[in-house]
Parts: structure tokens; sequence; C-alpha cells
């Protein structure tokens, strides 16, 4: 292991969130209806004089012998909620009736703004039944039934 | 900032410098995972908070691969762990920073190539911490290893994936 670095600084203004789920999320079964993922949702305001934002997010996500695709688009609140940018969407899934467990990581780099805006990951698909469950871990440590253990949403924002 | 007293009683102000620590694994030996928790080669790491409102970001990248030797599909568990003595005897899961990662598991074969990226922010840290991924396999039939991939570039041959560590206080 190679030692690189310590006592650095590294971003402005940075601010946290740590969601504790406590309930599955299940994205919906009709094409083209959108779901906000839980833990996703920031009100950032940018360090003046800086020209970018970082918005990185760690979700635990899993389909249990079915079919899932889903689009994730970010969005911001400019008197109103869109996508910042098609180029910012992402997809992902499995074939049919196939197992999908992950833990997604997205890092978003954002141009800055001025003042306070909302932002936020939607979840959705542009095929009927082809949801994704969030946040809980349903099989886990060898057993499957396992209905009470759940993955934090984890998101950090700072600007550069 | 923050304001302490020294030995004569006299007010001391420090600026709180935020901490980062950030490792990089080389030439890992493939781990072979069976279903006991190992630890994740690369993914220990220490950080010193400065400040105890001050969160950790916790953020490690490795390979995963079927073995090839004992299945035809794999299944892992993955959690992050911490310590204040190195794992000698304070071993504590932090809670809500685990996963399930896996391949298929109906088709009679899936290889799935994967780089995970395993991204926590945690909180409540005090002092010196040690955090560490550890992993197992659902079961025995679902075995698959680390850090090695079998073909590169196109032909049969041994590529090797550094892991990446960043321990960050945010």
């Amino acid at each position: 292991m190679t030692y690189l670095g310590i006592n650095e600084t590294y971003g402005k203004n940075t601010q946290t969130l740590i969601t504790v789920n406590t309930a599955v999320q299940n994205t919906s079964n009709t094409a083209g209806v959108y779901t906000v993922i839980n833990g996703s949702e920031i009100t950032y305001t940018p360090e003046a004089n800086t020209s970018k934002v970082i918005y990185e997010i760690g979700l635990y996500a899993e389909a249990i012998n079915k079919t899932c695709f889903q689009h994730i688009a970010l969005e911001h609140n400019v008197s109103g909620w869109t996508q910042i940018s098609t180029k910012f969407g992402r997809n992902f899934g499995g074939n049919n009736s196939q197992y999908f467990r992950d833990y997604l990581y997205f890092r978003y780099i954002i141009p800055s703004w001025s003042g306070s805006r909302q932002l936020r990951l939607q979840s959705g698909s542009h095929i009927n039944n082809y949801s994704v469950s969030y946040h809980q871990i349903t099989d886990w440590d060898g057993t499957g039934s396992v209905t009470d253990r759940f993955c934090n949403t984890s998101l950090l924002v700072y600007s550069v | 900032m923050s304001t302490r007293f020294n030995i004569f009683g006299e007010v001391m102000t420090f600026i709180n410098q935020k901490k980062i620590k950030i490792f990089k694994g080389e030439n890992p030996t493939k781990q072979l995972i069976d279903d006991n928790y190992t630890e994740i080669s690369g993914s220990r790491g220490e950080i010193l908070t400065s400040n105890v409102v001050n969160k950790i970001s916790y953020k490690f990248i490795y390979n995963i691969q079927l073995d090839y030797n004992t299945g035809n599909k794999w299944f892992l568990h993955v959690k992050l762990q911490k310590s204040n003595d190195n794992f000698n005897s304070n071993i504590n899961d932090v809670q809500g920073a685990s996963y399930n990662i896996s391949s298929n598991m109906v088709a009679v074969t899936d290889h799935r190539y994967s780089l995970s990226t395993a991204f926590f922010i945690i909180d409540g840290l005090d002092g010196t911490h040690q955090l560490r991924l550890v992993c197992r396999a659902y079961s025995n039939s679902n075995k698959p290893q680390l850090h090695e991939s079998d073909y590169f570039d196109g032909v049969a041959d041994t590529n090797v994936f550094d892991t990446s560590l960043i321990i960050r206080e945010v």
C-alpha cells in the first residue's frame, strides 16, 4: 500500500446527508412514472468563486427474480423540477427474470450557480413492470427472506 | 476553528484542517472469497478526525469476478467496519453501511465482471479510527474472486486491478 497524502483540505462548502432507510422504496411499474430516490434531495448554495459543484451519492438497489431497467435523472429546482441535462442520465438493469443486486455510486460534476438550489435523483423506466427496489437488502449472511436490513443513502455535495 | 487552553490557562485558537487520506493498493494478491467474512485487501485505512462533529467519507474501489474453479455464479455480502485498536479486539459494524452484489443467479453461468465502488458517509467518529471492508459469499457455491481478472486485451491472461481508497473528513 502506498501512502500518498495527508492534511489536505479538499472542496469547499461541503455538505453531507446520511439517510437511514427503514423501508424498501419500490419504483413504479408504470412506464414513464418517476420516483424521487430517498436521501438524494438536498438544498445547496455553491461557494462563491467556484466553478463546479460535485454531487456524489451511494445507494443500494436490487431486483429479485424479475426484469429491471431504470433511468436515473439528476434534477434541479429552478422554478420547478427539471433535468439539469440529459447528458447526466444513466441507465442500469438486467435481462429477463434475472437477479440484480448492486451498490450504486454516481458522481456528477455540475456547472456552479448563484444562490440556493435543490438537487435530487429520480428513477423510472420506459417499460411497464421494469421496476427496482431501493435500500432493502433481502438476503444477508447466507440467509434468504431477510426483511429488516437496509442500506443508508450517502450523499456528499461540495464546490470546487 | 476551535478554542482550547494551554497549561497556563491561556486561550489558544486552532484552525482545524480537515483530513484526507489516500491509499493505492499495488498488485493485490487474488482473494478467493468463501462463506466466512474476510477483510478486502487494500480497504483498511486510518483517520484522526479534527472535530467530532465532522463526518467521514469512505470510498473504496475494487474488482470482482467469478472464481471459475468453484462455481458458475457469484454472490457477495459486503459491510464496513470500524475500530479504535486496529481491529485487534474493538471491531464494530457501521450500521447501514452494507450491501449485496451478485451476478445473475438464474442463468446457468454468469461471469459478471464488476468494478464496485463502496461509498459511505459516517458520523460519530471521535479521535483515531480505522475503517475496513469485509465480505463473504452467500454460500460456497457462489464464490467470487477479487482484484484479478482472467481476461484482458482480448487474451486469456491475468490482469490485476489496483485498489484505491480515499478516507476524507467532510
